[in-house]
């Protein structure tokens, strides 16, 4: 039956991790605002018993997070990237770790599920795979670039499984603290299962999940860019030693690409999104907002040269503004 | 500056606790209502309803992992409502809407790539209960009890009913000849960048 649910869960059109990029830092604090000013008084409220905690255990996916994540981390990359590691099958539970290797995953069963925790975060994917396979679960752990923001979320979740966060877990270049610290499954869960984290990217390597361009943490936090003149923007990024390697326009319902030096420098500047360290992505068109009725800049040949966009194979390192 | 001294229960605990719930929260429910309706109108809308409902009721909102079931809940009624055609424009989120549409453009993902496409008809073909049971278990990854609070009724009713959802939805599979897919490509569903 599992196989069912499995299959539903395939056909969401949206993730939350989708969501949550498409809802920009901006558009939801001003939403938040207006929630709360919609109310003449704050409603009442118990006096908070909240008391932060800072969680010591736990993951930090996040690369800053790492230190507190205990030693074991040494021993693991030391076991070199080619045959993994032996499994302790003793690793089930988060207490002792007798070690001669460590596990990249700990196994705790909760009643009808298990929880799995993400010792090392940095471990080769296979390993995870394999400390599944393991237990008996088909279960794909990935970590693919993200930008800054949400290095540390999960992007995408196949299956009946689960992320577990933790409020304190880390911190988050976005401002919150609410980290996933592993997973959690069904116990006997036969099905195929994945879930994809995001890390922090590598030099030069394109995100594959993306928060808002001026998220906190981001590449433009702070600049105001939507509905100003291209030039403008470009230059204002110059400053920040961010460039564009390329721009997306719509024309009717198509978004098209264009490359640095093909849109105009009074084109305004919808939208942007991270594209790579110190890269993003402009979203333009011919007026402040975009009109159903938007056309090719000048300079691009409206017959053949741009194509619907896709995310290209190459990436122009070399984007330079134009004015 | 010293902090000017409020009353006893000064109002911006009233707030921070709103935040704290907001930003813990905002991603998965409009995810919810997202994967519910395909006008980003309406999920601008039922986001903004179910906080300001949150808000305006704080004082019951569970302090627990229970505030997302709450909120699951109170997202549920506020887009029966809109099913329902009792649309309240909400003036709270005028360009949220605006904004929310043209990134959905920019992040469009193609509903129901290839080979789920069968499934996504089967998936429509079955009755709202059945769907809004599945969904909960396949899209918001909620257990028979979690379900039980979202929907306020019992385990036992989600487990039977659940049972029945998930029998009626592969007899729809089978009748349309469409089972498990075999291959699971692990990211084509949701390639990510921009």
């Amino acid at each position: 039956m599992n196989d069912i649910d499995n299959l539903v869960g395939r056909i969401a059109p949206v993730t939350d991790a989708r969501a949550a990029e498409l809802l920009s830092e901006d558009a939801a604090a001003e939403l938040a605002d207006r929630i709360v000013a919609s109310t003449a008084e704050a409603p009442q409220v118990a006096p908070p018993a909240r008391s932060r905690r800072r969680l010591t255990i736990g993951l930090p996916l996040l690369a800053t997070g790492l230190a507190g994540a205990t030693a074991v981390t040494a021993l693991v990359f030391s076991s070199g990237g080619g045959s993994p590691a032996p499994v302790p099958s003793t690793a089930s539970t988060s207490h002792a770790p007798k070690v001669k290797l460590a596990a990249a995953l700990t196994f705790t069963r909760k009643g009808d599920h298990i929880d799995v925790r993400i010792r090392d975060p940095y471990a080769d994917p296979k390993r995870y795979k394999e400390e599944f396979a393991k237990r008996g679960l088909d279960v794909d752990l990935s970590m693919v670039p993200g930008s800054p923001s949400i290095v540390g979320t999960v992007v995408m979740i196949e299956g009946d499984i689960t992320p577990i966060n933790e409020k304190g877990a880390c911190e988050v270049a976005s401002g919150g603290d609410d980290c996933p610290v592993g997973v959690r499954i069904p116990a006997g869960y036969k099905e195929h299962a994945a879930v994809a984290f995001a890390r922090a990217a590598r030099r030069g390597e394109q995100y594959t999940s993306t928060a808002q361009a001026d998220a906190r943490g981001e590449a433009m936090h702070g600049m105001v860019y939507r509905r100003q003149r291209v030039a403008k923007v470009l230059a204002a990024l110059a400053k920040r030693h961010v460039t564009v390697p390329e721009y997306r326009y719509m024309v009717g319902n198509q978004s098209m690409t264009a490359h640095p030096g093909q849109i105009p420098g009074n084109w305004y500047v919808h939208d942007a999104s991270p594209w790579a360290a110190g890269q993003v992505l402009l979203f333009v068109g011919p007026h402040p907002t975009e009109q159903p009725g938007d056309s090719a800049p000048p300079n691009v040949n409206p017959g053949a040269p741009v194509t619907p966009s896709s995310p290209p194979a190459t990436v122009t390192p070399s984007a330079t503004p134009t004015s | 500056m010293p902090a000017t001294p409020k009353a006893s229960r000064p109002p911006d605990d009233g707030r921070r606790r709103f935040e704290e719930l907001y930003a813990a929260h905002r991603a998965q429910i409009l995810g919810y209502a997202l994967r519910r309706t395909a006008d980003p109108q309406d999920a601008a809308d039922i986001l903004a309803e179910t906080f300001l409902i949150a808000w305006r009721r704080l004082d019951t909102v569970p302090r627990d992992a229970e505030a997302r079931l709450w909120l699951y809940g109170v997202a549920r009624r506020v887009l029966a409502n809109h099913h329902r055609g009792a649309r309240r424009r909400s003036a709270l989120n005028l360009d949220l809407a605006g904004r929310l549409r043209s990134d959905l453009a920019a992040h469009h993902v193609p509903a129901d790539p290839g080979e789920l496409a069968p499934v996504g008809e089967a998936f429509r073909e079955l009755p709202e209960g059945d769907r809004e049971l599945l969904s909960l278990v396949g899209w918001e990854g909620l257990d028979n009890g979690e379900i039980a609070t979202v929907l306020g009724c019992s385990r036992n009713a989600v487990r039977v009913r659940l049972h029945r959802a998930r029998r009626r939805f592969a007899r729809e599979l089978e009748r349309r000849g469409a089972s498990a897919p075999q291959s699971r490509t692990l990211a084509t569903a949701h390639g990510e960048s921009a």
